[in-house]
């Protein structure tokens, strides 16, 4: 469904008008930081992250079809620009698993072992379930990272996720049931790991 | 028959009332789809909890956008679109193939001219000794020698 009022704003930034840009982006800006925010982690770049996806769109505007709605092509732009990001970090070796201490790294796992459908809504520690769950995404394959978020926490349709990912809906389906596979495996990882430092211990 | 294969479609919630609910009686059964369940919820809802506090930068990327736009390195990426870079291509190889294409050779001075008037005139027309001229300036000497100067 197109906004009028965004095609409107649209056309009158490529008229020049700065505001009716800075108006554009005040719609959109929420939604692009939570999705950076999801899909990168809780890190210090997701400010210039979000500052950098607006400027590609301003950049590509004058390319922007006005019969389609605005939402799904900064949420496109949003997702390259993220999966991109991943990419690179890779290189970098930035694990926030690795942030966390032994001993929260243990208590995490263990609690999060124990969730269920009931008593996950009574988490008492959100942040640190939050570190827990990017630590396992920080694990996974840029491509499914991004389409596990857009399907699974925004709870978006196969239709958004294929959107915003340039791909087929097939695609997008096969890459979140992919990271549904992976995060289990890699939970299941760390949960022997964790039993076999417990029997240590114990011994 | 419920099975593990039907975990995404559970997940998505495309099974039907009753495939639904056989679904869940293996859940309780299977440990990898119990497991795979209990984590997928935990990470959502986790992620889903999280509070995100989005800074109000709408004013300050705006003018930066703009900013941007009118500086010179944007206008030569600008010409970098594949349109206007394939335009200026075309006409620059229409140039450097027309600078190939006139050879060196055709540059005039006075040597190329009187070797062109040597080459289409037979010796024995001339009633002087053909000079071994090797640049201008001995071409010019010899002229002069001969009394053709102007």
């Amino acid at each position: 469904m197109v906004d009028a009022a965004d095609s409107a704003l649209i056309e009158s930034t490529l008229k020049g008008d700065e505001g009716a840009f800075a108006e554009l982006v005040r719609r959109y800006q929420a939604a692009v930081w939570g999705t950076v925010h999801r899909i990168l982690g809780n890190t210090s770049d997701n400010e210039d992250a979000v500052q950098e996806v607006f400027m590609r769109a301003y950049t590509a505007l004058h390319k922007f079809d006005l019969r389609y709605p605005f939402g799904p092509w900064i949420l496109r732009i949003t997702t390259n620009y993220c999966i991109d990001q991943l990419r690179r970090r890779k290189g970098r070796k930035v694990k926030l698993w690795s942030e966390l201490g032994e001993y929260e790294q243990e208590k995490l796992l263990k609690d999060l072992s124990h969730v269920n459908d009931q008593d996950s809504r009574g988490m008492n520690d959100p942040e640190g379930y939050a570190r827990v769950a990017q630590a396992l995404l920080d694990g996974l394959n840029p491509k499914y990272r991004a389409a596990f978020v857009l399907r699974e926490v925004e709870e978006r349709n196969y239709d958004e996720v294929a959107k915003a990912l340039g791909t087929s809906e097939v695609a997008a389906r096969v890459r979140v049931s992919r990271a549904r596979a992976e995060l289990q495996k890699k939970f299941r990882a760390y949960l022997s790991g964790l039993k076999t430092r417990e029997r240590r211990q114990n011994q | 028959m419920s099975n593990c294969n039907e975990f995404d479609k559970y997940r998505d919630g495309e099974l039907s009332p009753a495939e639904r609910s056989a679904f869940e009686k293996h859940l309780t059964v299977c440990d990898d789809c119990g497991t795979k369940r209990v984590l997928l919820n935990g990470i959502v809802y986790a992620m889903q909890q999280e509070k995100i506090n989005p800074v109000d930068r709408a004013d300050l990327i705006a003018r930066q956008a703009f900013s941007r736009s009118n500086s010179w390195d944007a206008l030569v990426v600008s010409w970098l679109r594949p349109g206007p870079a394939l335009a200026a291509l075309a006409l620059m190889l229409v140039l450097f193939s027309f600078l190939w294409i006139v050879p060196e050779n055709q540059q005039i001075n006075a040597y190329s001219e009187y070797e062109r008037l040597m080459d289409g005139t037979v010796s024995s027309d001339l009633d002087m000794s053909i000079p071994q001229a090797n640049n201008d300036i001995e071409l010019v000497l010899w002229l002069n020698q001969e009394g053709y100067s102007q």
